[in-house]
């Protein structure tokens, strides 16, 4: 736990475990301050921030529940494109978006289940099942797509989906699953258990927490979020391909790091962390963008950047030994 | 154990492999190895697995997971490749320099980590999105191409692919199995505090482990560039793709070495299965 | 003082929220009143392929010798892979108040026309053209300028005409490699198909029953795939597709370049990349591609000896034709349908002519598409603007 004052003063690791937020704020004030000199549409701006950022926030917010046992999923864009195809596939059937929008979440939910149980069954760590999946789910992308028998996209009619892309609608989703969220990882025992479990398994194990339970658990609550993801990118872009996500895995990682989550999980992990980092992130990638650098200094500023404010926040954190 | 029980043990996944594959070839009505150019195209594809499994093993197994090892490959493959098509040079330069430049960007990614005392997996995705531009950045996004250059081309044949990949065995079983580095390598491994505590010197460790790490990619590196004569670039974690294909030979590898044949083990555990 | 942390958080994001749903009810954010020629204009360039030869080659022509002698400001997107990332590099163009978008991507274009149209930003297609029912759909779009590029029968039609060179000198045993046709690329489909079209004529027979256009719907029933096998007289002996860039598509292309029964290679894209490195000598190699230093080392060297390639001022007329239209001058037909037009390619058959026409396509000072030659575009008429794009050929564009 972080000692936040001493003798009347705030310490300093109050200070270094806010660096996420001051770096969001740091990056909002950036952000508009270029924007007032390069006369950007800072509305327009804003409204594209929302929509670029917040399909990691939903998937993200639910890869939280991993990352927290100190496990690591590197399938969900993996799970995420498989998600979408079926749930496309479902709503050319159907023509109901209630049904598209159950297909993508049970999908995605079932893959991430599992993943879980099959790390169970075979006493595995969770994150080599992942690795299995990938490469699985990859191939069912490739197969989904040819029985489909439309060339090399699923479509959905733009038309059907034209209402609820909407910031919204968008938003709406992302509260009230960011509610659900926190209600379970900080105000009911799921969350504590997580928790505890991330932070020394042997103990937790020991106390009578059952790790496979809450791996189950946390699997099923990220591949909610996935499948919103899911949803959500349906209704932004309904023209689907294998490469829909593909960049979601990464995303996650770099959202929920850069937002201040400690990678090995345990008591200090924040649910909020994944919105944090993604806005940071997409207001980084604006940043970039409205400068208008070469893609490889872009690249490397960004990861420049990227070390230094994750290395801010854990200052907090350090130990006499290297990190693992 | 008999001998005979964990020579079955050791052999049994690479012939179950070989055999699936047969069948699978014969239900198709081809040949599984019909030339020498299939017998290199299979050498060569197991050379740059044996390179990159053993790089990302060396700090996967100590827990660090390394997301730039792909990155590495690339910006060393790039750097030896312009050097050499600059003053002319032939294959064994630009096979030194690749691994010179692959050790020295492992040892800069080895030296990021043990200053910033991040989690590793951190460090690599900032150290493979810097190495990723840095070699967009050198070639304004145009790669290297030298199709033209037979000599180098020349390079991929059986014999020198299999040098490689013995060369890289002898290595690390050298420098793993019979040096100092290695023993305290191995503390660190099974206990970290408890190794640390006893006095071994983590943070050299550490940095050695990524160097070494990266000679084994700048040598993967130069294997990929010289088969087709070209380097193509990549952005966004588009460098990351080689180390998924280490996992799963790393696993069998792993558990290959579960089988109690002492000096099997010392191979299988360093040999990982295409 | 987690407490004014938190809440030090939660008024930012309120704030944020506010501004959001503050910007949720704005309504077009593009299309100025201004008088767009007294300032910088902005165009964004929406690309699926940021490292390949002939994308770079474009971002060179435009960046480097358009943004030179216009008052443009050029913003790339990054590579986008699907129509997701299309959408997001739209909206960051149209907040960063680019007044026009040139698309080299292509994963949902009518989604593209669509948003821009919505938003009041001029959308051109470069290097490449609608298909009829979406240019049927679109032509009539105040905010879409047109397609500039070669049209499919043109693709078609170059596979055609390099399939044709070889089987006039007498070759009758190919290896092929047919690039993206795997996903169902339209562009690859119909080089691959004009190939077997060009084989079926002078082999006398069909492939899989097909002949001429026809190939173009069996490759497409086929999944995209092309299957060996023999057209008349002419053997079709290897085929490679896709671009997977792992061992096994390098021993795929290994394989068919050596193949003893391959007497000529071609490629209906990146040859370089797929056959060079494997061919040997004295095989022959034709590609439909674009002009480097590298290929024209390739033709030097013997190693390619057929190349239709793009040159990257074809972009040029998009380019104006867009800077027409934000002027306030578009370019119309006298039905007020937006551009299409063809282009197509300059073609190589020996080192000289390579390096002649890789010469004047590298050139940052004096490419094959001239500021002057552009600005006689600005404001043209229709028939004009057509006339000066179906001269594309090198001759006539130097004479």
């Amino acid at each position: 736990m972080v000692k936040l004052k001493k003798n009347g003063r705030i310490t300093s690791s109050a200070l270094f475990s806010a660096a996420p937020i001051l770096g969001l704020i740091l990056l909002a004030a950036v952000f508009l301050l270029i924007a007032q000199i390069k006369d950007v549409n800072i509305s327009y701006s804003l409204k594209n921030i929302l929509n670029q950022s917040i399909i990691t926030m939903v998937v993200a917010t639910g890869a939280i529940y991993i990352y927290t046992l100190g496990a690591f999923d590197i399938s969900l864009g993996a799970s995420m494109c498989v998600s979408v195809l079926v749930g496309a596939m479902a709503y050319n059937r159907t023509g109901s978006l209630i049904v598209m929008l159950a297909v993508c979440v049970g999908c995605a939910v079932c893959i991430s289940l599992i993943s879980s149980v099959l790390a169970s069954v075979f006493n595995l760590p969770v994150f080599v099942t992942t690795i299995a999946m990938l490469s699985l789910l990859n191939a069912l992308v490739l197969v989904l797509i040819k029985v489909n028998g439309t060339g090399d996209v699923i479509q959905v009619p733009a038309d059907a989906v034209r209402d609820i892309n909407t910031p919204w609608f968008k938003l709406l989703v992302l509260i009230l699953f960011t509610a659900l969220c926190v209600l379970t990882f900080n105000y009911m025992k799921l969350g504590r258990q997580e928790k505890f479990l991330g932070g020394n398994p042997l103990c937790a194990e020991l106390t009578g927490l059952s790790a496979k339970k809450l791996s189950i658990i946390g699997f099923a609550m990220a591949g909610l979020g996935v499948g919103l993801g899911a949803f959500l990118t349906i209704t932004y872009a309904p023209t689907l391909s294998r490469n829909t996500a593909a960049s979601v895995g990464m995303d996650v990682i770099i959202a929920i790091v850069f937002g201040g989550m400690p990678i090995s999980g345990g008591a200090r992990s924040k649910i909020w962390s994944a919105i944090i980092g993604s806005l940071s992130m997409t207001l980084l990638s604006q940043i970039m963008l409205m400068l208008n650098m070469n893609s490889g200094v872009s690249q490397m500023v960004k990861a420049v950047i990227f070390i230094a404010v994750v290395y801010v926040s854990m200052l907090s954190s350090k130990k006499n030994i290297l990190p693992r | 154990m008999k001998l005979e029980k964990k020579l079955a043990g050791t052999l049994a996944v690479p012939v179950l492999v070989l055999a699936v594959c047969i069948l699978l070839s014969v239900m198709k009505g081809v040949v599984l190895f019909d030339s020498v150019l299939s017998w290199t195209t299979f050498i060569r594809a197991m050379t740059n697995i044996v390179l990159v499994t053993f790089a990302l093993s060396i700090n996967l197994n100590s827990g660090r997971f390394d997301f730039s090892i792909g990155s590495v490959a690339l910006l060393s493959s790039i750097i030896s490749a312009m050097l050499t098509t600059r003053f002319g040079l032939g294959p064994v330069g630009m096979l030194l320099i690749s691994v010179i430049s692959g050790g020295v960007l492992g040892l800069i990614s080895g030296v990021i980590y043990v200053s910033v005392k991040l989690p590793p997996i951190i460090v690599s995705l900032a150290v493979a999105l810097f190495y990723e531009g840095m070699a967009f950045t050198l070639t304004d996004g145009h790669g290297v191409s030298f199709a033209n250059n037979a000599e180098l081309l020349g390079f991929g044949t059986i014999p020198n692919y299999l040098l490689i990949i013995a060369a890289a065995l002898a290595f690390m079983v050298i420098v793993f199995d019979h040096t100092r580095f290695g023993y305290e390598y191995k503390a660190l491994l099974s206990g970290q505090k408890v190794a640390v505590s006893t006095g071994i010197r983590e943070i050299p460790n550490a940095v050695l482990c990524y160097t070494i790490a990266g000679l084994l990619m700048g040598a993967q590196g130069f294997v990929s560039a010289t088969n087709n004569g070209a380097i193509t670039m990549a952005l966004n974690f588009g460098s990351i793709s080689p180390m998924f294909m280490a996992f799963l030979p790393m696993f069998i590898g792993g558990f290959i070495a579960g089988i109690p044949m002492k000096n099997s083990v010392i191979f299988w555990e360093h040999f990982p299965q295409p | 003082m987690m407490k004014t942390l938190k809440k030090l958080f939660l008024l930012q994001l309120s704030v944020l929220m506010a501004v959001c749903l503050t910007a949720c009810s704005g309504g077009k954010s593009g299309g100025s009143t201004e008088d767009p020629s007294a300032k910088t204009v902005k165009i964004g360039v929406l690309v699926s392929d940021t490292t390949s030869a002939e994308a770079l080659a474009f971002r060179t022509y435009y960046k480097d010798y358009i943004q030179s002698v216009y008052n443009v400001e050029f913003m790339y997107s990054d590579e986008l892979k699907d129509a997701a990332a299309e959408q997001s590099a739209i909206d960051n163009f149209i907040a960063n108040n680019c007044q026009a978008i040139i698309s080299f991507a292509s994963a949902d274009r009518p989604a593209q026309i669509e948003k821009c149209e919505a938003e009041g930003v001029y959308y051109a297609v470069a290097t490449g053209t609608l298909p009829a029912d979406q240019y049927e759909k679109y032509k009539s779009y105040e905010h879409y300028v047109g397609a500039i590029g070669p049209d499919l029968p043109t693709e078609y039609q170059a596979g055609y005409d390099m399939a044709k060179h070889y089987l006039d000198a007498g070759y009758t045993k190919f290896g092929l490699f047919t690039g993206a046709s795997v996903y169902f690329t339209e562009m690859h489909i119909y080089r691959a198909a004009g190939m077997l079209a060009a084989m079926c004529d002078a082999g006398g027979g069909s492939y899989a029953g097909k002949t001429g256009m026809d190939i173009v719907g069996q490759i497409m029933a086929d999944g995209g795939n092309v299957n060996p096998g023999k057209i008349g007289n002419i053997e079709i002996n290897g085929v490679v597709a896709g671009y997977d860039f792992d061992d096994a598509w390098f021993g795929k292309l290994a394989a068919v370049a050596n193949d003893p029964n391959v007497e000529v290679l071609m490629a209906v894209g990146s040859g370089q990349t797929a056959f060079a490195g494997f061919k040997p000598e004295g095989k022959k190699l034709g590609d439909i591609d674009c002009y480097t230093k590298e290929s024209v080392e390739l033709m030097e060297s013997g190693t390619l000896d057929y190349l239709a390639g793009k040159f990257s001022a074809s972009i040029g007329p998009a380019f104006a034709a867009t800077l027409s239209a934000v002027y306030g001058k578009p370019i119309r037909d006298k039905d007020g349908n937006a551009l299409a037009l063809a282009q197509g390619y300059w073609v190589a058959t020996s080192a000289e002519d390579a390096k002649k026409y890789y010469e004047v396509d590298s050139s940052t000072t004096n490419p094959a598409y001239t500021k002057d030659m552009l600005d006689t575009l600005i404001g043209a008429s229709y028939d004009d603007f057509a006339k000066f794009v179906s001269a594309y050929s090198f001759e006539e564009i130097k004479k």
